[in-house]
């Protein structure tokens, strides 16, 4: 006997937040394939010379991971907003073409970055084949759609609360929506200053990844634990406000660390200083509070993978975004690292432990639900799956890290202390058998990665496909004894 | 306004920034240990902890030359990581209650 | 159970959070105004464009403990004083074909972008492009055909053909030279020009 993953199963936001999840998931793996391409040509620079240069794979490569990682947000999002609202989603139609105009222009963008990649130095390049701006390459006419489809998702979440119960998630969801999609604006102009240029860019790329994603994804947090572990809403929604204090009362003067190096005034190094010096301050925060949690419940929940996923959501972010961004993140020594295999160390820690991990418990949380609330305990039938999907993964990940960490620390000490930070300096860096070998290993751990991958994608089609056995209900939690 | 890191101490600021936050870590770990399981015994290794971030944070300050201005960062780590976690069981228990 | 005291009590941290949020945000403002008005072309930290008309060097300040741009006597670029308009409009094309090539994701630029080739925030000054009366017109010939005028150091990268025209070109280095001149704190490090040994 056998459960079929059966859309009956779902309300319409649900069904919504599905194809969400599907796009997520293909992006998620262009994401590793041109990660893959740019680390390959690192190793063999000749590789695909000509037909898809490093900027181009490199480019995709970041694209990818950052459209995924929205998908995977909206579609939580979506997942959650009719249960949480207790009323039909407000524009489910207008969310499916939000979807799809999305998608499409998605697809349209990454085949003209693949297809055309470069232009004349014109405002035509900007507007029709790419900004080439990091990050925000998407060319001007796509950031106008992604601002568009951005107003429809806020539309469905705004009114689809207004007219259900506006929740205390609900209220830090939508005015974060609001900065979300106000703060993309700040990237959309053009100047040839390149000094501004860069501190409105940081003002997109920080404030969305080191502030409204953080606190759109403790939202989505905020719920799933609630599901997950049964906790308490008013409890919940209590410590969603104490993290966004301590996220925003950190992180919106924390892009202070961005504006050291490019121009602006010597006040910035004092003030990113500090702020990113506080910064680990939330992390801490949170593994109190877990372990005052685990003594509440003992861990008791109702979706091992999707907690699992979570736990390693912990430790990544305290690895990736503390250990990995406090030691390279004071003026006095980032004057050597920035800039350099660092940042790319850091980033991968951080992006896949703040973000990949928590889309991925949610990716575990809708399957069981699209199999009809099947049992995702102790003792799951073909359990070793997920488990050996999330080790490959991690142990991938962190792999390329170290690799990372290895050349960064190489390069800033040859190019940039002893060097100079000179053409020549910056080579002797990239010769030097620390490096050479270090991106060699940085690739092995790209194959663990993408070998979790599909791993991953396996285990999330058929998980709960030959269980018989429904879905743990919870307790209540209860109060800690003493303390 | 900032003096850089010298170059003999590089690697040692890397392994001490590192150390700074993996004692906040282990401070954090042991003091709310010994709340949940009320173990007298762990708040001295938690104890022990704060010195070893203690200790850190002043190397730190020594290898990446936090004088002058920047030694109000010192005392901003000491007590901030010193304060947050006692901070945060508290507003745990008070919380859940 | 309903004793919660004041500071644990979910509106004193709903107030919090949006006291907080609105503070950090204000003050970002803020700041944000004052950055605008040292960071304008034309002013200490960030020279008008014409600066492409001058001699640039980088040299170590030992009160700042880092290096400084410093900006000398007449040094035309191409041959010819341009006036702060015509500098404005090469430098502008500069940096629109920067981004139409998508530079930043193989270079640096100030330090952000990707790391698979040398930054570019002092590129004008590096020793690697000779002395003055050479470099632009051996930066010209890269830029037009960086393969066949590739400079590996050993390593086999090579810049890949992008198309550049001559005009393009001549506002890239325009651009490179406007930006070596900016106030970046001391970064890149100890860098060391062709002029300044």
């Amino acid at each position: 006997m056998t459960r079929p993953l059966d859309s009956s199963n779902l309300n319409d936001g649900q069904k919504l937040a599905v194809k969400y999840f599907v796009v997520a998931v293909i992006l998620f793996f262009a994401q590793l394939v041109f990660g893959m391409l740019a680390g390959i040509q690192f190793v063999h620079p000749d590789f695909l010379y000509g037909v898809l240069d490093f900027n181009v794979n490199r480019m995709v490569h970041i694209n990818a991971m950052i459209v995924w990682m929205l998908y995977g947000f909206i579609g939580s999002v979506y997942w959650f907003l009719e249960e949480e609202s207790g009323r039909e989603i407000a524009g489910l139609k207008l969310g499916n073409l939000g979807f799809w105009v999305l998608t499409a222009a998605v697809t349209v963008v990454v085949a003209v970055y693949l297809l055309v990649q470069v232009g004349p130095g014109n405002d035509f390049t900007r507007w029709f084949i790419n900004e080439g701006r990091e990050y925000i390459e998407a060319p001007r006419w796509a950031d106008i759609g992604i601002v568009v489809v951005m107003l429809i998702f806020f539309y469905n979440v705004a009114v689809t609360f207004s007219r259900g119960k506006w929740s205390g998630i609900a209220g830090v969801l939508t005015l974060d929506l609001v900065a979300l999609a106000g703060l993309y604006l700040a990237g959309m102009f053009y100047v040839t200053n390149i000094s501004i240029d860069q501190y409105w860019w940081w003002w997109v790329i920080h404030l969305w990844v080191e502030a409204t994603w953080e606190v759109l994804v403790g939202c989505i947090m905020a719920w799933t634990l609630m599901h997950l572990l049964g906790v308490r809403r008013k409890i919940v929604e209590t410590w969603l406000y104490i993290e966004v204090a301590l996220m925003f009362g950190s992180g919106i003067l924390g892009l202070g660390h961005h504006y050291f190096w490019i121009g602006s005034p010597e006040y910035w190094l004092a003030i990113g200083g500090f702020f990113s010096a506080l910064e680990p301050i939330p992390l801490v925060a949170m593994v109190v509070h877990s372990i005052y949690d685990s003594g509440v419940h003992k861990l008791r929940n109702r979706n091992h993978p999707a907690l699992a996923w979570v736990i390693a959501h912990a430790f990544g972010n305290f690895l990736g975004a503390g250990v990995w961004g406090f030691m390279h993140t004071l003026p006095q020594i980032n004057l050597y690292t920035h800039g350099t295999q660092w940042t790319a160390s850091h980033g991968h820690l951080a992006f896949f432990g703040a973000y990949a991990t928590i889309n991925i418990a949610f990716f575990y949380l809708a399957v069981q639900r699209w199999r009809g609330d099947v049992w995702m305990g102790a003792n799951l039938v073909g359990g070793w799956r997920w488990k050996w999907a999330l080790g490959l993964l991690s142990l991938g990940v962190i792999g390329m890290t170290m690799a990372l960490l290895i050349a960064g620390y190489e390069q800033s000490f040859i190019e940039r202390a002893m060097g100079g930070s000179t053409w020549s300096a910056y080579f002797a860096g990239q010769n030097h058998p620390w490096f050479v070998e270090s991106m060699v290993w940085r690739m092995i751990f790209g194959w663990v990665t993408i070998a979790g991958f599909g791993l991953l994608v396996w285990d999330l089609l058929v998980i709960g496909k030959h269980e018989v056995r429904p879905a743990e209900t919870l307790l209540e939690e209860p109060a800690l004894v003493h303390g | 306004m900032v003096e850089p890191v010298a170059l003999e101490h590089f690697f040692l600021f890397f392994f001490a920034a590192a150390l700074v936050i993996f004692a906040a870590l282990g401070y954090a770990l042991t003091y709310s240990f010994a709340r949940l399981y009320q173990k007298r015994s762990l708040l001295y290794w938690a104890g022990l902890a704060y010195g070893v971030l203690t200790v850190s944070v002043f190397w730190l300050a020594y290898l990446a030359n936090l004088h002058g201005f920047w030694s109000i960062l010192v005392g901003m780590l000491l007590v901030g990581y010193g304060l947050a976690p006692v901070l945060i069981w508290h507003l745990c228990v008070a919380t859940h209650d | 159970m309903e004793q919660i005291p004041f500071w644990a009590s979910k509106s004193f941290w709903k107030k919090m959070a949006i006291w907080v949020t609105a503070g950090s945000f204000l003050l970002l403002i803020i700041l944000t105004f004052d950055t605008m008005s040292k960071v304008t072309a034309g002013t200490k930290r960030v020279p008008d464009y014409s600066v492409i008309n001058k001699q640039i060097d980088y040299r170590y300040d030992e009160s700042k403990h880092h290096s400084m741009p410093v900006i000398g006597g007449d040094a035309p670029l191409f041959g010819k004083i341009l006036s702060e308009q015509e500098a404005e409009q090469l430098v502008t094309l500069g940096k629109k074909t920067i981004q139409a090539k998508n530079c930043m994701n193989c270079h640096t630029l100030l330090g952000n972008g990707a790391y698979f080739a040398p930054d570019l925030t002092k590129a004008w000054l590096d020793p690697a492009w000779g002395p003055e009366s050479v470099r632009p017109m051996l930066m010209k010939m890269f830029l037009m055909d960086p393969e066949g005028n590739a400079r590996t150091y050993g390593s086999g990268r090579k810049m890949p053909n992008l198309g550049i025209t001559e005009q393009e070109a001549e506002g890239i280095i325009a651009f490179l030279k406007w930006m070596s001149s900016i106030n970046t704190n001391g970064f890149p490090y100890n860098f060391k020009t062709a002029g300044g040994q």
